[in-house]
């Protein structure tokens, strides 16, 4: 007995110390460090989980929008079309790894989602004719995600679109557009849409929201360059960004007619939606005499013209003389209130 | 007697690998009030290592099978007590700290801090009567550890990976102690320690920062016994600890703070008459954690002790 006393807290400690060494084995430093930056080195944050702590996903699994049973038709999901291609990515898994390195028809590309903005991009991996992977930094500019490219560390701004740090500082990528679209909404519009699966490889609950009442409380967790109380710091707008100055459109400014057409830099702006989704498109040339009316009904068509062609969500016509044409999309995008503030002080609103 | 703490250290050696616990930040409010100084002119001073892995991720109550992530918290903690007469000494906390990020995926990557950590000064007033001793104590925690440590890129860590707090932070702790054995030197301490937590409004950003006030309550029970000519102490200890959210710029940060109960086992030998050394371990058996957090799975401790000027009893 009284030799079990002695024994045993030596047997833990030698029960501790494999743990420690191999811990120390495995350290190495973090990246190699260039010392510019785009943007004030002091505003950019530590988040807390460190690089790569929150695991971005390098091979995602889809499924059919049928078998897709943990999604409600609130939730809200980013859609992606290329091709005849789409896909849905739920911000309920977002939330947990903000960023999927995917492709479709050998188009790769990165959707990131930073859950602390709201806001969700899409960008070729294919940079300076290599192809890459992008992982969670853990840093973050004015609360928004800052991703790194495996191939080179260099940090990107994640709603500046562009390389802040590193060895391609100041490059910006090819985007594709994305829409923010409620999960019901969007399976109508595509029904032969692929929702990203639970089935990630990770040990998660996607049922389970990370950041407590952040969607709804007027906490912003880290710092930003700028506030304005216009509306709450999380109401969700869609920002159309022009010459590095914004304008917000929020779903209250076009509930009745579902679309409006405005003038923002001398660029004629057309803004569709609804309370479930908004996107917005620039009218050039030939679009700009174009007269719309807003014939969203559960489907893919949401606007009709006086040429009697019908558009979806992605600007394409769908129907009509115009079939196969798009219209020119803007660099624009969903976000927190506070986020475009913060990025873009005084935006105009409309 | 004997049983019980034989079944309750094989319980927790089983616990060695299984079980979790304890948010980040360095928790030295458990290295402070050793029961060391009860004697006028007690000089005692402790140089121990205190070794905080932190590999397990939890929601709530529910373990997650990630193990990519880990904190460590190395600390080498210097202790100095002195006791001006029987009943009142002074006590002082002098810590080095190491904090350590490891995330484990296709490659290993590590932020790490090093500096002198918050120093603590407590005071404490000690009464005996027969078979009970009474500790009252109450002291400070200064704000003399860095908070503004860097990675190798510069960034500026998160504030619970920088050494110290950057808050003036007060301690009451109470601890009574009851003589269970007549014929032994067996004994049963009841302890509560709480601190209230000042603000950092020094942040970089104008940030300011909070951490979580916390709580402890404890019962431990000892023994002693001349193993190979040695005195020997084993003692294990029962330890709830509950501590507040984090408060960042007047909000409260979603995955911080929670409740925890531990379980310890720690034996100090009297290697020579004034020289001592105890080794500790310590391991969540239960814990409901707010939100999603990366825990403790397990401490370890070991230290010297030398004590001057004691009186032979």
């Amino acid at each position: 007995m009284r030799a079990l006393f002695l024994i045993i807290p030596i047997l833990f400690l030698i029960s501790c110390s494999d743990s420690i060494l191999d811990n120390n084995t495995t350290e190495s430093s973090s990246t190699t460090a260039y010392e510019e930056w785009l943007v004030s080195k002091t505003k950019v944050i530590d988040g807390g989980p460190g690089k790569d702590g929150i695991p971005a996903l390098l091979n995602p699994h889809f499924i059919n929008a049928s078998e897709a049973n943990y999604l409600n038709f609130e939730e809200l999901v980013i859609g992606i079309k290329i091709g005849d291609e789409v896909k849905a990515y739920p911000h309920s898994i977002l939330n947990w790894h903000e960023i999927v390195n995917d492709d479709i028809n050998s188009t790769n590309f990165a959707l990131s989602y930073c859950p602390l903005t709201g806001t969700a991009f899409s960008w070729s991996r294919s940079i300076q004719n290599q192809t890459t992977t992008f992982g969670v930094s853990g840093l973050l500019y004015n609360s928004n995600l800052i991703l790194y490219d495996r191939r080179t560390n260099s940090n990107w701004s994640q709603m500046r679109q562009q390389s802040i740090n590193g060895e391609l500082i100041n490059l910006t990528p090819n985007n594709f557009t994305v829409v923010e679209i409620m999960w019901g909404v969007w399976k109508n519009m595509f029904p032969e849409t692929k929702v990203l699966s639970t089935n990630t490889g990770f040990d998660k609950d996607y049922n389970d929201y990370p950041y407590g009442d952040f969607r709804t409380s007027t906490n912003i967790l880290f710092p930003v360059c700028s506030t304005n109380n216009f509306y709450h710091p999380k109401k969700r707008v869609h920002a159309v960004v022009l010459n590095n100055t914004a304008k917000v459109y929020s779903s209250d400014s076009f509930i009745s007619d579902g679309y409006l057409i405005d003038t923002f830099q001398d660029k004629s702006i057309l803004v569709v939606g609804n309370s479930t989704f908004i996107n917005s498109f620039i009218l050039t040339n030939s679009a700009n005499s174009l007269e719309f009316e807003y014939i969203y009904n559960n489907s893919e068509a949401i606007l009709r013209d006086n040429e009697n062609n019908q558009w979806n969500i992605f600007g394409e016509a769908i129907s009509g003389p115009r079939l196969g044409q798009k219209l020119e999309r803007t660099n624009s995008f969903m976000s927190y209130w506070f986020a475009i503030e913060s990025f873009y002080p005084n935006p105009e609103i409309y | 007697m004997k049983y019980f703490m034989t079944i309750a250290l094989l319980l927790i050696f089983n616990l060695v690998k299984s079980q979790t616990c304890c948010s980040g930040g360095v928790p030295l409010s458990s290295s402070i009030a050793l029961d060391n100084t009860t004697n006028k002119k007690d000089l005692y001073i402790d140089l121990s290592y205190d070794y905080n892995n932190l590999n397990t991720l939890k929601s709530g109550t529910e373990k997650f099978d990630d193990r990519s992530r880990t904190r460590i918290t190395n600390s080498i903690l210097i202790n100095i007590s002195y006791a001006f007469i029987d009943e009142f000494s002074v006590e002082v906390l002098i810590p080095y700290i190491n904090q350590k990020r490891i995330i484990s995926t296709n490659q290993t990557t590590v932020d790490q801090s090093y500096g002198i950590g918050d120093l603590i000064s407590l005071f404490k007033y000690n009464y005996k009567k027969k078979e009970y001793r009474v500790i009252v104590a109450g002291g400070i925690k200064f704000p003399t550890g860095s908070t503004n440590e860097t990675n190798v890129n510069g960034i500026v860590l998160n504030p619970d990976l920088q050494p110290g707090s950057g808050t003036w932070d007060f301690i009451v702790l109470n601890s009574i102690t009851k003589k269970i054995n007549k014929n032994r030197n067996q004994f049963l301490t009841l302890r509560f320690i709480k601190n209230f937590n000042g603000t950092n409004k020094n942040l970089y950003n104008n940030r300011s920062y909070k951490f979580g006030s916390e709580k402890i309550l404890s019962l431990s029970i000892r023994d002693q016994y001349v193993i190979l000519k040695k005195q020997f102490t084993p003692k294990i200890d029962l330890k709830y600890r509950s501590v507040a959210k984090d408060i960042s710029s007047n909000f409260e940060q979603p995955n911080t703070g929670g409740d925890w109960l531990f379980i310890a086992t720690e034996g100090v030998v009297r290697v020579t008459n004034n020289l001592f050394f105890r080794g500790k371990f310590e391991a969540p058996i239960y814990s409901n954690l707010n939100g999603n957090q990366l825990t403790t799975t397990y401490r370890v401790i070991t230290g010297i002790a030398y004590k001057f000027n004691t009186k032979k009893k």
